[in-house]
């Protein structure tokens, strides 16, 4: 037996199941058409309406604020680690984001590897659903090649009509299926119905970065003089939500925090923005990226040139989030194609 | 490095002697408190930790040929460095490291050397300055050219001096601002530099100072015709994790912490962030 | 500092965020065994004029109160401004738009000559200040971060990125996508977003961040309906003291 059916009725009673082992974050409703991951009661994910939540999940392996070190300075330092981790199932999560994840995967076990995040993410399961239609107007998946995703969950369902068509990918994703779910196993014709529908959505993901994603390292290598980053430099605010609401964004400021006895303390990370004046600056003050269009060009290169480069995958997964949180409306699509534009009239000339 | 856990947890270590080297600069000898002897690289450095105030980076100033212990030239210029001052002899704090990659030393082996340090550029440089006398045979020709802003900014004066009466080495030493006393020379550090005789293709040269330095550096060296790979440049960035994590040090696609702070013009000439 | 003698003033304010120090009430007990408070009208009343740290609430608005300050500075090692009247002279400035002739009268009519009056300035411009507490009310726990940051001699973790940061850490809706205006994006974080998370714009009472990219923000307001005339009323509310910047 490979892939199962669980009737959209019963996904509820297997969400509600999931918890007795585990605590479970599911996709709920924050505001009309705004949805966040949360701990919730029941199963309340919005399927066909869904839209990218406001932060994606990355938030439960590499928190906003997260304790590193536990410290008592009297009469000597001494200090402990602080890896905090507890069994969790992210439900409901779509490509895209299983895409974040793994891209963050390789980066906190690259070169050193962080526990922080590897011991949360070592106890987490992740319940993919699987999208059939865009699901708004700013995801352009497809174009990075993220859509398709064969790694980095335990249990992919998909909506084929009053079911999920549901298959495992990880021993850990078989299991929790056996002892919570209500299920039946695939009949070959709901497994013809499940591959027609995953190709007749082929058509439906447009490809709008007007390059094979493969090349923008290159036009990106190419790009630190191009105009585009000037024209950004006077709109954009650098506020920095393109970065907080990014599922690839891992940059982290690191201070110490004294309790008021001033003995005893902690030393904590936070999620940080090259997006941000302060990025670069060192401690005489001077600033290695003191404008808002290099810090722009900066961060653009992270997702489609330096790390690309690094780990040979784009560090866009398409969420759109972005694009949809910039209050200037920048856009993340537009900008890449007038680099490729830019680009291309460059090599006219 | 010996954490086995976490990566952000920092050993222990004990400040064994300090010295005041400038009103700004204050020399401290540091000891793990289990003794452990070190191993590193010129060029490497660490991040101490003074709890709850932070962590700072601080490139290692003693030879590695001293094992017990490390020394480092401290400048007072944010809360951890001046927390750092504040301590003495005996006093603990927390130390990550040795970090970074440090000086290209096997392939700087039977060239002739010319080191170029600006200022506080000079801690970093001391390190592979002893080193490499420990080794003088594995070494051709070896100048040091040194450039502070005052002479009351002169950093190691006493070891300096031993390296000027060695017949083995050559030492220039030169002023911003001069004061009456000064006899040495004044000017910028590049104007060391146009009367240096060099045999390009066997020169590297190895430079650290303020970011400012550097491009002017550059040039002399390139109108020397120095090889791009042997130019190598030490970097100062912003490094809060020292380990390639947290983003702040990057340079287009590199980490100053994880493939620096050291790197020859060859790779920076393709960072167009970096001078 | 070991055990500092501290003593808050009262300038042109309405006294509240020294009232919201007196709300840390768990930690105000631990508090007063680091410092010892020698002057703080609103709960004591105690005076002295022997203090290490002057907390200063209120900006300046007449002439006495720019002697005031000035023996305040000398006497005390550390200032501490306060809250947005002490930063940046937050509301208190909207009257410098207008005479301070007309001011003195509509405020006391008949009684107008016997108050002097003078345009609204934060304390920085009178005096040298070591530390700034921002906000309209503060934030207590920005208060405890200075008082432990002057204790430990460190800078104080006083953010200079814009609301926005914090408002999206917390997961909230963006108000734009809802039509309320928003100075968010230029204002100084610290506050939690607090505003913003109980669906009421940014007012900017934290003051501008350091490189506010004013003329975008202003083109995000006229997206938003406001005229250019309105939109600077936003910013003056409590920006009147950086009125250049946003003509």
């Amino acid at each position: 037996m490979k892939d199962v059916l669980i009737k959209k009725k019963e996904i509820g009673l297997f969400y509600k199941n999931l918890k007795e082992e585990f605590t479970v974050y599911g996709v709920k409703q924050k505001e009309k058409g705004f949805y966040v991951f949360d701990e919730t009661d029941e199963f309340s994910d919005p399927l066909e309406e869904y839209k990218p939540t406001i932060l994606p999940p990355k938030k439960f392996l590499f928190p906003q604020q997260e304790t590193l070190l536990r410290f008592n300075t009297q009469p000597h330092p001494d200090i402990k680690p602080v890896i905090g981790s507890k069994k969790q199932v992210l439900f409901g999560v779509r490509p895209c984001d299983i895409h974040g994840i793994r891209l963050l995967d390789k980066i906190f076990n690259a070169d050193h590897e962080d526990k922080n995040y590897t011991q949360k993410r070592a106890m987490t399961i992740i319940v993919g659903i699987d999208c059939l239609e865009p699901c708004y107007e700013h995801a352009h998946c497809a174009s990075v090649g993220y859509l398709e995703v064969d790694d980095g969950y335990d249990i992919m369902m998909t909506d084929i009509g009053d079911t999920f068509y549901t298959s495992w990918k990880t021993p850990q994703g078989e299991e929790i299926i056996r002892k919570y779910a209500k299920f039946l196993e695939a009949k070959n014709e709901d497994t013809d119905k499940f591959l027609r529908m995953k190709s007749e959505r082929q058509d439906r993901f447009e490809n709008k970065i007007k390059t094979n994603v493969s090349n923008l390292p290159l036009f990106f290598k190419n790009a630190d003089n191009d105009p585009v980053w000037d024209e950004l430099n006077d709109r954009c605010l650098g506020c920095g939500r393109c970065n907080i609401v990014c599922p690839t964004c891992y940059c982290f400021d690191v201070y110490d925090c004294m309790e008021l006895n001033l003995a005893s303390g902690e030393r904590c990370r936070q999620w940080d923005a090259c997006t941000l004046k302060d990025f670069a600056v060192v401690s005489t003050g001077e600033n290695f990226r003191p404008s808002r269009g290099q810090r722009l060009r900066h961060r653009f290169n992270r997702k489609f040139n330096y790390l690309m480069t690094k780990y040979n995958a784009s560090f866009c997964v398409g969420c759109g989030r972005c694009t949809r949180s910039c209050p200037v409306n920048i856009d993340l699509v537009e900008t890449v194609n007038a680099v490729i534009k830019n680009n291309r009239i460059h090599e006219k000339q | 490095m010996k954490n086995s856990n976490s990566l952000f947890l920092p050993e222990i270590a004990k400040v064994v002697s300090t010295r005041q080297l400038t009103a700004m600069e204050k020399y401290i000898e540091l000891k793990t408190i289990d003794d452990r002897e070190f191993d590193f690289t010129p060029g490497q450095f660490v991040q101490l930790s003074v709890f709850g105030i932070g962590e700072a980076p601080i490139s290692i100033s003693s030879s590695p040929f001293n094992r017990e212990s490390i020394g480092l030239c401290v400048r007072r210029a944010g809360d951890v460095t001046s927390a750092i001052h504040k301590l003495e002899p005996g006093s603990r704090l927390g130390m990550r490291g040795p970090l970074g990659k440090g000086f290209p030393v096997k392939e700087m082996r039977g060239k002739d050397l010319l080191f170029i340090a600006g200022g506080l550029g000079l801690a970093p440089l001391r390190s592979l300055i002893n080193y490499t006398l420990q080794k003088r045979d594995d070494f051709a020709r070896i100048r040091i050219l040194y450039g502070a802003k005052k002479p009351g900014e002169i950093l190691f004066p006493d070891e300096l001096q031993t390296w000027r009466e060695r017949k083995d080495i050559e030492l220039e030493i030169t002023v911003d601002t001069p004061d009456q006393n000064w006899t040495g020379k004044s000017g910028v550090i590049t104007r060391l530099m146009p009367s240096l005789k060099l045999e390009p293709e066997n020169t590297f040269a190895l430079i650290v100072g303020p970011p400012v330095m550097y491009k002017y550096v550059l040039l002399e060296l390139q109108i020397k015709q120095i090889p791009e790979t042997n130019i190598i440049m030490s970097l100062e960035r912003r490094m809060k994790c020292g380990i390639g994590k947290c983003g702040h040090c990057q340079i287009n696609g590199v980490y100053v912490c994880l493939d620096g702070p050291e790197f020859s013009y060859h790779t920076l000439k393709f960072l167009p962030e970096a001078i | 500092m070991s055990r500092p003698r501290v003593a808050f003033f009262s300038f042109s304010s309405c006294e509240g965020c020294q009232l919201v120090v007196l709300t840390i009430e768990e930690q105000l007990l631990e508090l007063v065994t680091l410092i010892d408070i020698v002057s703080f009208r609103e709960a004591m009343s105690e005076k002295s004029n022997d203090y290490d740290i002057a907390i200063v609430e209120g900006s300046i608005t007449r002439d006495s109160e720019i002697e005031r300050i000035k023996t305040i500075r000398d006497t005390a090692k550390v200032v501490v401004a306060l809250g947005a009247c002490a930063t940046i002279g937050g509301i208190n400035c909207l009257k410098n738009q207008f005479e301070m002739k007309k001011v003195q009268n509509i405020v006391y009519g008949k009684m107008a000559d016997t108050f002097d009056t003078i345009p609204a300035r934060p304390i920085e411009s009178v005096i040298k200040v070591d530390y700034w507490i921002h906000g309209c009310p503060i934030d207590r726990d920005e208060f405890i971060e200075v008082t432990k940051a002057i204790l430990l001699e460190k800078k104080p973790r006083i953010p200079d990125y814009p609301v926005c940061v914090e408002c999206q850490m917390k997961e909230n809706v963006c108000l734009f996508e809802k039509g309320i205006v928003c100075m968010g994006p230029i204002t100084r974080a610290g506050c939690k977003a607090i505003c913003p998370t109980y669906t009421d714009g940014c007012v900017g009472c934290r003051g501008l961040i350091d490189d506010p990219n004013l003329s975008s923000h202003k083109n995000l307001l006229s997206e938003h309906g406001l005229t250019v005339k309105e939109a600077i009323s936003q910013y003056m509310l409590f920006g009147g003291n950086s009125k250049e910047k946003f003509e």
